[in-house]
């Protein structure tokens, strides 16, 4: 090497060898790899809405609305009745059952993991 | 009619397996260089380009060509990359955002006889020093000059802001700089 380069000279080096920096081949074509794996991916579908789940939208949410309308329009006697009768229930319920608390819990628990486990086992198996 | 990229993209929406394979076809071996240069492992390289075609796949309804189809995959291979090398999105992110308005991109031929072997045992030297950069300077790198993305459409695939990506690609150019400092040093002090 005759002489160190500058620095103009290590810039248009070190340019020109990333504009040059090969790119290499692929070792295998992966084609048929990939197309035999989507063959058991259900072929992919827009996102639309089925009627049924329109119409259940609508019928939670009506739910949802008449529940709040209730709440909002009972007399003030009915709402303070209503709440003294869920104290003296969970009362109740803590005296004379206090098994149904954690057996309600465990059982949410269980019905969410009912729901969760088989799509995350799926995808895991992927 | 030909087979536009348009076409087959509009074709593997509905579900035709063909033009995807197509698409798969066109694509691959940017896709495995991107992948390659991050991952540094030809097998590795090749599972996740796989993968990124597979999500690509279950993902096409979801595309609707407001960027490139192929900004959209090195979109996917970033994704996947993030999941097996969870340092890397930090790294990309505490490049930070110096004041670095522009990166001179010099256009100057080096082909001058003069320099022939000179200049090709340096670009050897500097092929060797790119492929041994930190996994954050490969992706930027190879998303500038091997895949010929814009400083915007790197941002944009990566989700960083514009100055992270010119800060990073302007760090990347400095150790290949020093590289080739080292490199003339040992080469100079040779009796």
């Amino acid at each position: 090497m005759d002489n160190p380069l500058t620095p103009e000279q290590q810039s248009v080096l070190i340019e020109d060898s990333l504009h040059t920096y090969p790119i290499v081949s692929m070792p295998r074509d992966i084609t048929a790899d990939v197309m035999a794996r989507i063959q058991t991916i259900p072929a992919p579908r827009p996102f639309s809405l089925t009627w049924n789940e329109v119409a259940l939208a609508i019928i939670f949410s009506m739910c949802i609305g008449a529940i709040w309308f209730s709440l909002y329009h009972l007399p003030p006697i009915a709402i303070a009745q209503l709440r003294k009768e869920s104290v003296l229930l969970y009362q109740h319920i803590l005296v004379n059952a206090s098994w149904l608390i954690p057996a309600f819990s465990f059982g949410l628990a269980g019905f969410l993991s009912a729901l969760i486990i088989p799509y995350l086992r799926r995808e895991l198996m992927k | 009619m030909p087979d536009t990229e348009q076409n087959l993209i509009q074709h593997a929406q509905k579900g035709d397996h063909e033009a995807f394979a197509a698409l798969v076809a066109e694509h691959q071996r940017f896709v495995y260089n991107l992948a390659l240069r991050i991952l540094k492992n030809e097998e590795e390289a090749l599972d996740l380009a796989q993968e990124t075609f597979v999500r690509a796949w279950t993902a096409l309804p979801n595309f609707r060509g407001q960027s490139q189809f192929r900004t959209w995959l090195y979109r996917i291979v970033t994704n996947l990359c993030y999941n097996r090398l969870p340092n890397l999105r930090r790294a990309l992110n505490d490049l930070g955002d110096d004041a670095i308005s522009e990166i001179a991109e010099t256009d100057i031929d080096f082909d001058n006889p003069a320099h022939g072997f000179e200049s090709l045992e340096l670009r050897s030297y500097l092929y060797k020093a790119i492929d041994e950069l930190d996994e954050n300077y490969s992706l930027l790198i190879s998303l500038r000059y091997q895949n010929e993305l814009s400083y915007e459409e790197i941002a944009s695939t990566l989700n960083l802001p514009l100055g992270t990506v010119k800060t990073g690609l302007f760090r990347a150019k400095e150790q290949l700089r020093h590289s080739l400092e080292r490199y003339q040093e040992a080469v100079w002090t040779i009796p």
